[in-house]
């Protein structure tokens, strides 16, 4: 993916298990946001291709390609902001569920997300927290088997952060999820495998354990000082 | 729909079967004619978040299709619904154009603006027997007069006109409000909503946002055609003014005015400003350009959502005051034991 004479993402190529959980790691401009966009279709890829269970989905729009079943979390949330949680969480239910089954799949997402105080509230009018568990409702939603979520723990207190690291685990026990984030406490309490970004290329795939340790992720990322 | 909406629906239409004996069906009959034109706007900008700058195109053209097709066929019936289906068809196309090639925003309303002035340039300038379809005319810029106007369905010598024709028009307008109203409860019409609110996340949703701005553009397009159909039945003279630009700003000033994003806000706008330009009638002393556009600076600036959702606020706020209020009074008495509280108070620093 190229803007101009700047290279974004090039020769990224990674196989995903069933139900994995991988974290993406970079610095900023590493092309993990790009990757993602080339993924959901809003941006095109100005060479290669991009395939999705056996599916070249290249130049698709963002509506096919997210009803292949890929649902994702933009990196700023992104809502209808004058509708209320719960219509923006009916929108996604409905598309994949009739009448009936969509009012018992919002039900239940209102209890897991624990947003059932602020249901009615318009999510314009939501704090930043609140708001990245509504956008993560609404990205599960439409039930999706790949879940993309842009840097979930942006922004949160170090409780909240928790809170959606206990959520991610527990939607990974039914889909698989992809988690780009900066905050490297919740990459360690999520990931299973680390992938990370380094000037539009991947540097480093493997366990977690191992990608930490390695002198050029520490280098590039890290800092040689972190633990 | 709740009892209050139940209520205020009552009230409407006993206003609508009253109001001729107020003010003259004629009159009443443009009123709501715009009114249902304003309505077509109200729909697709304030429900889609399409700011269309020619909406009078549709209207236009559901005008002439009705004449065109009225002289050559001799009964209305069937113009009737020409005039629909002629400016849907051009919506559904204009509308596919823009929506599937990423076209939005101002370039859309330049679009749209242009479409209709190029129907305006042709159609004042197709003056002569070339211009002809059918045995219909097309008469430059002086018009198509003297073709069938709306007449009972099967019977082309029973006319409609005065108060029957307002009947028409206003149980029209009833019934597409309430179809506006069944649409926008809807599972597309809740999706048009959320493509105003936030299309990328509608798209990332899996909606074809494309396919749905289309088919909301071109329903507002069939509606325009129709009130253009009712339009030419009134004034039995149709010219290329309806395609004017004073004709397209004046639909969006009906719709800021009146309120964008509810239904009945442009009706009443549409209504208001053209009952005072109706008032105004053809003295020289007052533009109504310019009282049009003196309202609308007046709006924009003191009631910025526009009167109907600022009423609203008015009254929601009012109801809550009164709520709070009892709410307050009652929890006083609780506490105080039936007293008001502020005897306990005086009574309890006396010791």
């Amino acid at each position: 993916m190229r803007f101009g004479g700047v290279l974004a993402v090039s020769d990224v190529n990674f196989r995903l298990r069933s139900q994995e959980l991988l974290c993406l790691i970079g610095p900023n401009g590493a092309g993990k946001t790009t990757f993602f966009r080339c993924l959901t279709g809003q941006h095109r890829a100005t060479s290669g291709d991009v395939w999705i269970r056996g599916v070249k989905v290249t130049g698709w729009p963002i509506h096919a390609i997210a009803r292949t079943g890929v649902g994702i979390k933009t990196q700023v949330p992104s809502l209808a902001n004058g509708l209320s949680v719960r219509e923006n969480l009916w929108l996604g239910a409905r598309r994949v569920y009739e009448k009936t089954k969509t009012k018992e799949r919002v039900e239940q997402l209102l209890e897991e997300l624990q947003l059932g105080a602020v249901a009615e509230v318009a999510t314009g009018l939501l704090a930043h927290g609140v708001r990245q568990m509504v956008e993560i409702g609404v990205a599960v939603s439409t039930d999706p088997w790949l879940l993309l979520l842009d840097e979930p723990a942006g922004g949160l207190t170090h409780d909240e952060a928790q809170r959606v690291a206990a959520l991610v685990r527990k939607l990974n026990e039914s889909m698989t999820v992809i988690v780009v984030e900066h905050d490297m406490a919740f990459v360690r309490s999520v990931a299973e495998r680390i992938v990370v970004f380094h000037q539009g290329r991947v540097l480093a795939d493997g366990e977690p354990e191992s990608v930490l340790a390695d002198p050029q992720v520490r280098k590039v990322y890290l800092g040689s000082k972190v633990q | 729909m709740t009892r209050r909406e139940l209520l205020w629906l009552l009230i409407a239409v006993a206003g609508l079967v009253a109001a001729p004996v107020v003010v003259s069906a004629s009159t009443l009959t443009i009123l709501l004619i715009y009114a249902m034109l304003a309505l077509s706007l109200g729909l697709v900008w304030g429900f889609g978040g399409i700011l269309c700058f020619g909406q009078a195109a549709f209207y236009g053209l559901g005008a002439y299709a009705y004449a065109v097709a009225a002289i050559n066929i001799g009964e209305s019936t069937v113009p009737m619904l020409l005039a629909m289906l002629v400016p849907a068809l051009l919506a559904a196309v204009l509308g596919a154009l823009m929506f599937y090639g990423r076209i939005s925003d101002v370039y859309l309303g330049v679009i749209t603006l242009v479409v209709t002035l190029i129907f305006f340039k042709f159609l004042n300038g197709a003056a002569g027997e070339a211009y002809k379809i059918g045995a219909a005319r097309l008469g430059g810029y002086n018009g198509i007069p003297g073709f069938q106007t709306l007449n009972v369905p099967g019977m082309k010598d029973e006319y409609i006109t005065g108060v029957a024709l307002y009947a028409v028009v206003a149980s029209t307008l009833v019934l597409i409000w309430a179809l506006c109203r069944w649409l926008l409860n809807s599972h597309f019409g809740r999706v048009c909503v959320a493509i105003r609110e936030n299309e990328l996340r509608a798209q990332l949703l899996g909606y074809d946002v494309r396919l749905m701005k289309t088919g909301l553009f071109t329903l507002g397009g069939a509606i325009a055609g129709l009130a253009g159909a009712f339009y030419a039945s009134w004034a039995e003279i149709i010219t290329p003014g309806l395609f004017s630009l004073a004709q397209s700003a004046e639909i969006i000033i009906w719709v800021i005015v009146g309120g964008v994003g509810t239904l009945i806000g442009p009706i009443l706008g549409a209504m208001l400003l053209a009952w005072i330009k109706i008032s105004l009638g053809a003295q020289q002393t007052l533009n109504n350009l310019i009282v049009s556009g003196t309202i609308l600076i007046l709006v924009v600036l003191l009631v910025p959502g526009g009167v109907l959702p600022s009423l609203k606020f008015l009254l929601r706020r009012n109801r809550e005051a009164a709520l709070a209020e009892k709410t307050a009074t009652s929890l006083a008495k609780s506490v105080s034991g039936g007293k008001p509280i502020s005897k306990r108070l005086r009574r309890s620093h006396r010791g």
